[in-house]
């Protein structure tokens, strides 16, 4: 029947090679699924949840910042922002961006912000923030459309809010979105929108105000979207902080300081408690929660007046005159002089090839004691009309290293340990100090120098306040503390200088005689800021900021209102009140405001008449 | 022909196994719908029951029309395929479809089976005749390039390189000697150069791709990564029917298509997997039995290639799924989502089952 009866013989043989092909490929597949389904299976297990789920950080609620009268100074107030999940390739995110822009208006800042979030991202399946804090009109038009944008929501979230805006904005500091280094410190900020606290309050006590975030694992789709919650965890809000700032005088004190560069610091001379931590100009916190632009942030930054620096804590002046008040402890208590000796002013001491000269020198009316024929002062005298000369004599008697031991009791040259970033410590220098900066010998016209609170030593205006206090107590020393939780005041273990108090009283009452003569006695350098009750006493200090020359000199001073702003004298005061039985002590420092007399001050008094009753 | 005699000419033992492969992809395509009937089971079924017809009808009908109609379908499907460049329907850039009224057809499915068809009508036909080598190799190659040239032109390069691979077969089994093979092979190595610079970009891509699985997991290689985690996960057992993560919340790609294996891994683990390739494995063995206890060498000679092409189509198919194939757009015989290859599929089994049916039929030339 068949030509070729072979044929039978060869089909079954190529269909018998054809099987054993097939099973050497079956065989392949055989074992691949073996290494895959059996070997490899535990790896996959953990591929296959890390796809499906998505473990997501609840920012707990922040907490609040009250002030003394339990003002509120920071709150969270509900917000609305438009975010958009599952995004796998920038495309996506232009396609999307340029989808909401014919909604929305999104300016420069917030479209790099979205491109900077999506590169940035930990976690491919996280949403990214389109925008924040929308507007009502913007909420409701985004409502609408939200159906033409696949993968794009809405989430209600939480905004920090500062209801008295720039007042004891220092202070409270602000909240920003957390910074790489942040993140590589806490990598739990990169996986959760929250905000961490980056200056003043906010900053230092983070943690208890930040609170714990909750957790919530979600399974997620392909898409990135949420399918259902798998377990939950509530977050735990962040405490309350009640801060011993009143803001109404912190109010005040900024409405005295409009306009100029400064600060004012006002302490419980008891306690400690800070009043008035007040730094001009100021800013705005509520601009970094609403992700500052980049016009604003120059702003802030390239103003020559820095308001983002809080000089309450970081300003570091020559304290001027108002260092004569340690200057005279010194001498007291180290026993250089009595409380009844005197020295002679003869308004230009030369010393060492060089003229120290006291601020009567060629003045037309020169100091009380001047008239006299005498030209004796007496240590109140001296802090009333604050002579130079009696200061430069005194120094140089007394000597750098003890005028540096008093200084330092009195909490300068060290920070006064307020829990706010940035505090300086100021500089109390001394001879050990000169030698290792300068490969120099400390000289006694340096004493001399220091002596009438020039020269290289620095004070911060809390440092002054603090000083001041130290004195209103008798010497009792005392810690500054911006946190009424805590009371910081009784932490204090510096017993030694405490026992002192009590056998140093009368030179405590000689300093603040005199300092109630600076204000109430005609002679005194403040007695055109004297109230009529007699309510306060106070130091003046006057800074020169730039050194005047021996021709200058000479030739005549020339007024502080005729100079350039930047070479005008920072005007200082200290001061404490009510005189008989203190209670609360300030620092003023206006910036080349001029003289401390003039313009330090007032201000002062006019936060003593509002502060006491 | 009375009724009783027309049902048992019926091979319902052999339906049967085909019937239960098919249901295994409808179990797939309900679970991955997310317990659905829609959009994919409820369609399915309706194929597969059009499919059991047209088996049914096929397998009554003498192989001797079979036979006679090689040529014509053969043509017709070249036809069609040529149509598919006018009146194609553009699916992400490759024209593969023709709109019917009521369904799309994808020519190149069905194309498969006819030139299995057409080579195994040549192979019988000179068998009859005269034998000569040159004028054996050349007209068959010709029958298998034409087809293959124009789906790979879609572009369509699994389905060309299907066509391709079972046209190798009907060769390979007519007899041809290895030599030859060996050689062509050697032959076909050296102008894979050329080769490659007819390859469309995406198709260059893959094979890229498929050479470095490891790197670019999110982009191109997104697919093999996600269907071996998909099989990997699901272990020896599997996540139990409608549980497999992977499938329920696509992260497998194309998986009611292409794809429809890593969800059967996932769910029913190495076990389903076995149970699966046993049912093809009694099917395909089957087939060659029952082909080769035919009389006539068409049917032998398509029963055998047929099996082997479908062998193939799985064998790339788990292959390109389990990350050892480059992905190359093939769907799991009887199990994927689709009519046209169903169709397809139910067609060649049809023939097979009338070469069994008719298997002492003496075929007539022309």
């Amino acid at each position: 029947m068949y030509k070729y009866p072979n044929i039978d013989k060869l089909l079954s043989r190529r269909t018998f090679l054809l099987g054993l092909g097939k099973g050497a490929l079956f065989s392949t597949i055989f074992f691949r699924l073996i290494y895959l389904q059996l070997f490899k299976t535990d790896q996959y297990k953990v591929l296959a949840e890390k796809n499906r789920i998505s473990l997501r950080l609840t920012p707990a609620l922040r907490g609040k910042i009250l002030d003394r009268n339990d003002q509120i100074l920071a709150l969270n107030k509900n917000s609305y922002n438009v975010l958009i999940e599952g995004v796998k390739d920038i495309s996506e995110i232009n396609a999307t961006i340029e989808k909401i822009s014919q909604i929305i208006f999104l300016n420069e800042t917030e479209i790099n912000d979205i491109y900077d979030s999506f590169l940035t991202k930990k976690k491919s399946d996280l949403p990214i923030f389109i925008k924040k804090n929308l507007k009502w009109n913007e909420l409701s038009s985004l409502n609408v459309n939200l159906i033409n944008l696949p993968n794009v929501f809405i989430e209600q979230g939480i905004r920090r809010e500062y209801p008295f805006h720039n007042l004891a904005s220092h202070t409270i500091g602000y909240i920003a979105a957390p910074q790489k280094s942040d993140i590589r410190d806490n990598p739990v900020l990169g996986i959760m929108d929250s905000n961490i606290g980056r200056s003043g309050i906010e900053q230092s006590y983070e943690k208890e105000l930040r609170g714990f975030p909750g957790t919530k694992y979600l399974e997620i789709n392909a898409q990135g979207r949420e399918i259902r919650e798998i377990s939950k965890e509530e977050s735990v809000s962040g405490n309350n902080i009640k801060l011993t700032i009143d803001i109404d005088l912190q109010k005040y004190a900024s409405s005295l300081l409009k306009d100029k560069s400064g600060s004012i610091v006002t302490i419980d001379v008891n306690t400690g408690e800070i009043i008035i931590l007040e730094s001009s100009p100021d800013f705005d916190p509520n601009l970094f929660t609403k992700s500052i632009s980049q016009e604003e942030w120059n702003e802030l930054v390239n103003n020559p007046m820095s308001p983002l620096v809080n000089k309450s804590i970081s300003g570091e002046y020559s304290p001027g005159s108002t260092f004569k008040l340690i200057v005279l402890y010194s001498a007291l208590v180290n026993k250089i002089i009595k409380p009844n000796s005197v020295i002679h002013c003869s308004s230009n001491i030369e010393y060492g090839g060089r003229n120290f000269y006291c601020w009567c020198h060629k003045k037309k009316t020169g100091c009380w004691a001047t008239q006299s024929h005498t030209r004796n002062v007496g240590p109140e005298l001296a802090i009333a009309q604050s002579c130079d000369g009696f200061f430069y004599e005194l120094a140089k008697r007394i000597g750098i290293a003890k005028i540096v031991e008093t200084a330092m009791n009195f909490g300068l040259g060290s920070k006064s340990g307020l829990n706010l970033k940035g505090e300086k410590g100021g500089l109390v220098p001394n001879k050990l100090w000169k030698k290792k900066t300068y490969k120099q010998s400390w000289k006694i016209g340096e004493t001399m120098i220091t002596g009438v609170g020039q020269g290289f030593l620095t004070t911060t205006p809390i440092q002054l306040a603090v000083m001041t206090a130290m004195i209103a107590n008798n010497g009792k020393r005392i810690f500054p503390s911006i946190y009424k939780n805590i009371d910081q005041g009784n932490i204090n273990d510096n017993q030694v200088f405490t026992t002192q108090t009590l056998y140093q009283k009368k030179f405590f009452s000689l300093i603040k005689s005199g300092m109630f003569s600076a204000v109430n006695k005609p002679f005194g350098t403040a007695y055109g800021s004297r109230t009529t009750q007699p309510i306060f006493a106070g130091k003046t200090g006057t800074v020169q900021v730039r050194t005047i020359s021996k021709e200058e000199r000479e030739l005549g001073i020339i007024p502080n209102k005729e100079l350039p702003i930047k070479q005008r004298d920072h005007a200082l005061f200290v001061g404490f009140a009510p005189y008989k039985n203190p209670k609360i002590a300030l620092a003023v420092v206006v910036e080349h405001g001029g003289s401390g007399s003039k313009v330090a001050a007032p201000i002062a008094k006019k936060i003593f008449k509002k502060a006491l009753p | 022909m009375n009724l009783i005699d027309f049902l048992h000419r019926i091979h319902w033992l052999f339906i049967l196994l085909l019937l239960s492969i098919s249901f295994v992809g409808v179990a797939l395509l309900y679970s991955i719908a997310g317990g659905s009937w829609d959009p994919w089971a409820s369609n399915q079924i309706l194929r597969i029951f059009l499919g059991l017809a047209v088996v049914i009808l096929i397998s009554l009908v003498n192989i001797q029309f079979w036979y006679k109609l090689a040529n014509p379908l053969y043509l017709f499907s070249i036809f069609l395929i040529i149509l598919t460049f006018f009146l194609g329907k553009e699916v992400s850039g490759a024209k593969r479809w023709i709109d019917f009224y009521f369904f799309s057809f994808q020519p190149a499915e069905i194309t498969k089976i006819f030139v299995i068809l057409a080579l195994a009508k040549y192979f019988h036909s000179i068998k009859l005749q005269s034998y000569d080598i040159k004028q054996k190799i050349f007209f068959p190659l010709f029958i298998l390039i034409i087809p293959v040239l124009l789906i790979f032109k879609q572009p369509d390069l699994g389905t060309a390189l299907i066509i391709f691979i079972s046209g190798i077969i009907v060769l390979f089994l007519s007899g041809i000697q290895i030599k030859t093979f060996v050689l062509s092979g050697v032959g076909g190595l050296i102008s894979l150069p050329i080769l490659w610079t007819i390859l469309e970009d995406y198709q260059k891509s893959r094979i890229i791709n498929f050479l470095d699985q490891q790197s670019n997991t999110l982009g191109a290689n997104y697919h093999i990564t996600q269907s071996k985690i998909a099989l990997g996960s699901g272990g020896f057992f599997g996540k139990g029917f409608l549980e497999g993560t992977q499938s329920r919340l696509n992260f497998i790609p194309e998986m009611e298509t292409d794809f429809i294996f890593s969800v059967l891994g996932e769910e029913f683990g190495f076990i389903g997997i076995f149970l699966l390739f046993f049912l093809y494995f009694i099917l395909i063995y089957w087939t060659m039995k029952l082909s080769l206890e035919s009389k006539n060498y068409f049917s032998k000679i398509f029963g055998i290639s047929f099996i082997a092409s479908f062998f193939i189509i799985i064998f790339i198919n788990v292959g390109m799924v389990t990350g050892i194939v480059p992905v190359v757009g093939v769907p799991l015989p009887l199990c994927s989502y689709g009519g046209s290859a169903i169709i397809s599929n139910f067609i060649g089994f049809g023939i097979i089952l009338s070469g069994y049916n008719y298997r002492d039929y003496k075929l007539h030339n022309i």
